[in-house]
């Protein structure tokens, strides 16, 4: 038997001990919905398949590793590619540099046939890319306070005008190489920026190299007149056939 | 020796320079492209895709040629991000991508074997060409103007390379995107690529077709790959190093 005071101890413990489990059940509940919508806020941008690198490249870039096996093989061990001519770099030793995308393994798809022949019909067609994510599921860049961090330019006064002549940056070291611009200015305008040296790693450096400038010549197609031994086109039956006409002309011309 | 046939539903023409080519040596490489046609078409009942697209033949029953086609159809896949895709949007198999310039290589191969240096294969508007034409200089290769079918607007000199190309002007839309499922390609019309041979310049010209604006930029990243793209408004863009192939 408890005496009064005993059963009176017994039940503020009892009481203490119910507002504890009552805390701990009211705590366990708030960190639940605290992690519980957490994710949805933080995980959603960096989705892995958002993210990947294959993702990072509108059209694929191929890295460049060390590969075993050439990519092509040869089609018969008598007459091996190698016999015939080859421009200046050899293409077919520079593909056994070229590994495919990413993770794949460029060497084993020539070394096993018999499991690419399956894959190759047994797989359905390639899901698509995933894209870039956007910037509007990226999280907001924090207002900039406070002084520039080491790195960033002054910004130039306001009222200063710009001298005339060209100036010449600095060689800037990206990632993947070098970059250097210059700009013309003349009374006081920039009137031409031109990129003197851009990233140039071609295995590399294609996303880079688009975001710098244009890297490749563009001109306007325009009709040329000269004498051609062959023609080179997309595969049409009915222009294919005007071709044949042709060749039998000029075989009749030869003769 | 010049011969033009119609196979694989394109004209073929064989042109041999060196003395000595006969009829027969022609006859037999033309052989080896009807063989190809006979194995790989999908437009033939009786070919082996066609079987297997059917059911009718197990994949570990598939001929040493149809592997190796298989093969390279899935480095190229690989290569290419899966932009180069012989599994059509039914799920069947057309291989045709490939075969093209894998048939022409191996004719190139053929005639190099029987000892010929001086030839040029041209199928389906992709060229193949070795040594010098009948005038003792470069094959010269014209890009044909997919506006003016009867008008070239570039001049390669390939020096030995393939060059093939891809597009969408004379045929229809017949460079399917596995990623899109799309026919088509954005508004390039005509991607013209030159590789180390006929069989690199193919595949990676259907691919890189498919790929659209960035398809280009892809030849460019590509050691050993140079590229020539019209897009639907008359303008072209090439690769850095096409100058090479440019005629002096």
């Amino acid at each position: 038997m408890l005496r009064p005071s005993e059963k009176r101890e017994s039940l503020a413990g009892k009481l203490l001990l119910s507002s504890a489990l009552v805390a701990v059940s009211l705590a366990y509940g708030w960190w639940q919905r605290q992690n519980t919508q957490g994710p949805h806020v933080t995980m959603a941008p960096a989705a892995p398949h958002a993210i990947t690198p294959q993702a990072s490249v509108p059209a694929p870039t191929p890295s460049v590793t060390a590969s075993a096996a050439p990519a092509v093989p040869a089609a018969a061990p008598d007459t091996s590619v190698a016999a015939l001519p080859r421009s200046a770099a050899p293409t077919a030793s520079k593909f056994a540099t070229i590994a495919p995308l990413q993770a794949t393994a460029p060497a084993a798809a020539p070394e096993s046939p018999p499991q690419q022949e399956a894959a190759i019909s047994l797989s359905p067609p390639a899901s698509p890319l995933p894209t870039v994510p956007s910037n509007d599921v990226s999280p907001p860049l924090p207002a900039a306070t406070g002084a520039p961090s080491p790195g960033i330019l002054p910004a130039i006064p306001a009222g200063s005008h710009l001298q005339d002549g060209d100036y010449v940056s600095d060689r800037h070291q990206l990632e993947w190489g070098d970059l250097r611009v210059k700009i013309s200015v003349h009374d006081g305008v920039i009137t031409g920026a031109q990129i003197l040296q851009y990233p140039d790693h071609r295995s590399r450096s294609l996303d880079l190299s688009e975001m710098a400038g244009p890297i490749l010549e563009s001109e306007v197609i325009k009709t040329q007149h000269a004498q051609v031994d062959a023609v080179s086109s997309a595969t049409d039956t009915s222009y294919a056939f005007q071709d044949v006409i042709a060749d039998v002309l000029i075989k009749a011309t030869r003769q | 020796m010049r011969e033009t046939r119609v196979i694989m539903g394109m004209p073929i023409s064989m042109a041999v320079l060196d003395e000595g080519a006969c009829q027969q040596d022609l006859d037999a490489v033309f052989a080896e492209f009807v063989a190809a046609d006979r194995q790989f078409s999908p437009f033939k009942d009786d070919s082996e895709i066609s079987r297997l697209n059917r059911g009718e033949i197990a994949e570990q029953d598939l001929t040493p040629r149809v592997r190796e086609v298989f093969a390279l159809c899935e480095q190229t896949k690989k290569e290419t991000a899966g932009y180069f895709n012989i599994v059509r949007p039914d799920g069947t198999i057309d291989p045709c991508g490939m075969v093209k310039g894998w048939a022409i290589r191996n004719a190139a191969l053929q005639l190099r074997g029987m000892g010929f240096s001086n030839f040029c294969i041209a199928a389906g508007g992709d060229i193949q060409c070795h040594g010098v034409n009948d005038q003792g200089k470069d094959w010269t290769v014209g890009v044909r103007n997919p506006f003016q079918p009867d008008e070239i607007v570039k001049v390669l000199v390939p020096k030995g390379s393939g060059v093939a190309t891809s597009g969408n002007y004379l045929r229809g839309d017949h460079i399917y995107d596995p990623h899109t499922g799309r026919y088509g390609s954005d508004d390039i019309v005509s991607l013209t690529v030159i590789g180390a041979d006929v069989m690199e310049a193919d595949r990676y010209a259907t691919a890189s077709f498919a790929m659209g604006r960035g398809g280009i930029q892809f030849i460019e990243s590509v050691p050993g790959l140079e590229g020539y793209e019209i897009d639907i408004h008359g303008m072209a863009r090439m690769t850095s190093g096409l100058e090479k192939y440019l005629p002096c």
